[in-house]
């Protein structure tokens, strides 16, 4: 094959306008995902309720957005939903002592029934939920950058939450490595014993971050029912709060790893769409296909992680070796 | 003092219950003549094929206010086994179920209470008091394939299926077929969610599609198929709604729905027990029955004749209504047959490519 044709390929399927759109739409719920599994895993937290999360998170800014007919105040009622959520959780598993694992499949199980159950007696319907009251958010077409040809189309045109999504990872990153809380948050999800005995509240802090990730979790619930989707669906979070933790874990628990390996998420589910219409692999292949890149970048990274340490302990042992 | 108050509550409970027991065992006796009739199904609010069995239960209501009717929803498979099975130990009369996975379980319990009569959407019992009320969706969406071939610009339409499973292939088929009918040349690209309840990926799927020239899209996906409906919105472009009458939910933009009138026979299955003919067996709605179809074979009124451009909608009156129902009379009639992708309906004359007079 000559590189013509691979390039050809390569435009059709992978780098086109379209595809690297549905890319960047398909994985901001996603990313949102992550960033919740990442605050709470750096705070040395393993929450599953994720998934259960972000369905409160869809219903309440659908709910928020139809009485008052404003997309952000559907997202101001969501972040507050999300606050409650984590708080409850954060509230049963941290300081009644609550098994977290246990609570956090609570919290989705309950969350499946809650939304629909909600549906039906403040809406009056079973299922799902459109109505022209429940105003979606629209796209932002950014000026200027709009104007610029390829770029502009990648860039511009998507709606308030993507943009939210994008500052949110610089923000989580900034939070992270540059203020004090962030400290304080790291220090306690590598060693709480250490961390306390530095004066940090380690109570507080993870109690914080499980809070922080419900803002998160509601965040990507208010992208899929008011930025993406407009109006609510049962069970329309379809497994995103999961797969945000797979991100966070392949990401190295990095928000820029969390960002990029959604962006892989997003990628090769957008290729899986364009292969679908070629009718030359089987569909359970295609759709297989992220979860499939997922295991064969992490396996490569552990492999990659498991020289390196070697590489560094003999390096180190020589040294040893000659300053003896 | 504590140990004497409570075991007198314990006491008023126990007899309260004991009253509430006795109330509920003489009413059933009143009611023994009355015919009950259970409906065990996933969760509704799909506004597609649940939603129109559940319309077949109001239907009853409605013609039948004796029967008795239950709906139990469940999400869960597993739990709505339990549920069909209760309700065959209860003595209800008629159980139906919904759905092809559920053929092998309903007919297991079918097996064991021979004394009631079992009904299922979506597939065949062998149980001599089970009864399937199977769909030729093939022939429903030829219609609509017919419908979105007459009205492409692009020369290009689109199929999305929840997941690759034989009866989604069925309606792919059926559509293909109706494409191909009006016009060989018109470019079919299929695509498929992989869930029936993700409707954003439904809709970036979708997206996909219009990015590739497609300009209508057939959408039998759930709810996942919402998502299809919006991006039609969304990109200004058609889709084609499924199962219940989805015209509504874009106006404007969803040109039709293939009905799949689930209602119908649901309805059927309870009047023929009340008249005391449900022999088991396999009853089949199609095009003859007037159970499947584009909703202008029913309608001439519907959302998108209302709300659509004039243009289309001239098109539609003129020529793609009369076009359809010709061959909807043909295919009724047996004159023609669509070929049908799990071959458990004969066709010795499929449609030819390009046939359409």
């Amino acid at each position: 094959m000559d590189t013509s044709v691979l390039v050809d390929i390569l435009q059709r399927y992978v780098f086109n306008v379209a595809n690297l759109q549905g890319m960047l739409r398909l994985s901001t719920p996603v990313i949102l995902a992550g960033l919740c599994a990442l605050i709470t895993a750096r705070a040395g937290i393993l929450n599953i309720a994720g998934e259960g999360m972000i369905l409160f998170g869809a219903w309440f800014a659908v709910a928020g957005s139809y009485y008052t007919q404003n997309s952000y105040v559907g997202l101001a009622v969501a972040i507050l939903s999300g606050l409650v959520v984590g708080g409850l959780f954060a509230l049963f598993s941290l300081k009644f002592g609550a098994n977290i694992i246990v609570m956090g499949i609570a919290i989705n199980i309950f969350a499946v029934s809650a939304t629909i159950f909600m549906t039906r007696i403040v809406f009056g319907v079973a299922g799902s939920f459109m109505h022209p009251n429940i105003q979606g958010f629209s796209p932002i077409h950014i000026p200027l950058i709009k104007d610029i040809p390829i770029l502009g189309g990648i860039l511009s045109g998507y709606t308030f939450p993507v943009y939210l999504t994008w500052l949110l990872v610089l923000l989580t990153t900034i939070f992270l490595y540059r203020t004090p809380w962030g400290i304080h948050l790291r220090a306690v999800g590598e060693s709480p014993e250490a961390a306390r005995t530095q004066g940090i509240n380690v109570e507080r802090v993870r109690f914080l971050s499980v809070m922080a990730s419900g803002v998160f979790a509601s965040l990507a619930g208010s992208y899929l029912s008011l930025g993406h989707m407009v109006g609510f669906f049962d069970q329309m979070s379809a497994g995103r709060g999961f797969i945000g933790m797979a991100v966070n874990t392949f990401g190295g628990g990095e928000p820029v790893g969390v960002f990029l390996s959604s962006l892989l998420f997003g990628l090769t589910d957008t290729i899986g769409f364009r292969l679908q219409g070629e009718r030359i692999i089987p569909i359970y292949f295609i759709s297989m296909l992220p979860y499939f890149v997922t295991l064969i970048a992490l396996t490569y990274f552990t492999i990659r992680k498991a020289q390196v340490a070697k590489a560094v302990f003999k390096k180190k042992a020589a040294q040893a070796e000659a300053e003896r | 003092m504590l140990r004497k108050t409570l075991s007198v509550v314990i006491l008023g409970i126990t007899m309260l219950v004991m009253l509430v027991g006795c109330a509920g065992e003489t009413e059933i006796v009143t009611e023994e003549e009355q015919l009950r009739v259970a409906l065990v199904i996933g969760l509704l609010g799909d506004r597609s094929f649940l939603d129109s069995a559940a319309a077949g239960m109001a239907m009853v209501n409605e013609e039948y206010p004796e029967v008795f009717t239950r709906i139990i929803e469940n999400a869960d498979v597993g739990e709505q086994q339990l549920g069909a099975r209760a309700m065959a130990e209860e003595g209800y009369d008629l159980v139906i179920t919904v759905g092809f996975g559920s053929a092998d379980w309903t007919d297991e319990i079918a097996q064991e209470y021979p004394d009631t009569n079992f009904a299922i959407v979506d597939a065949v019992l062998e149980s001599p008091n089970g009864t399937g009320l199977t769909f030729r969706e093939d022939e429903g969406s030829f219609t609509v394939g017919m419908v979105a071939a007459m009205l492409t610009e692009t020369g290009k339409v689109g199929y999305i299926g929840g997941m690759d499973v034989p009866l989604l292939r069925r309606f792919e088929l059926g559509f293909i077929q109706g494409v191909k009918y009006v016009d060989p040349d018109i470019e079919v690209v299929s695509g498929w969610v992989g869930a029936f309840n993700d409707p954003s990926k439904g809709l970036e799927l979708a997206m996909t599609q219009y990015a590739e020239g497609v300009d209508i899209i057939f959408a039998a996906a759930g709810r996942s198929g919402e998502g299809v409906l919006q991006a039609s919105r969304d990109v200004g472009l058609y889709s084609i709604g499924v199962d219940s009458d989805q015209d509504y939910i874009q106006p404007g933009h969803v040109i039709t729905s293939m009905l799949k009138r689930v209602d119908l026979a649901v309805f059927g299955a309870v009047s023929s027990l009340v008249r005391g003919e449900l022999t088991g067996g396999q009853q089949i709605f199609g095009l003859a029955e007037d159970s499947v179809g584009s909703t202008f074979l029913y309608s001439d009124d519907t959302v998108f004749l209302r709300e659509g451009p004039d243009d289309m909608v001239a098109a539609i009156r003129a020529d793609v209504i009369p076009a359809i129902t010709a061959a909807a009379d043909k295919i009724a009639s047996g004159e023609m047959c669509v070929a049908d992708y799990m071959e458990l309906f004969p066709c010795d004359n499929p449609p030819q490519p390009g046939g359409m007079p």
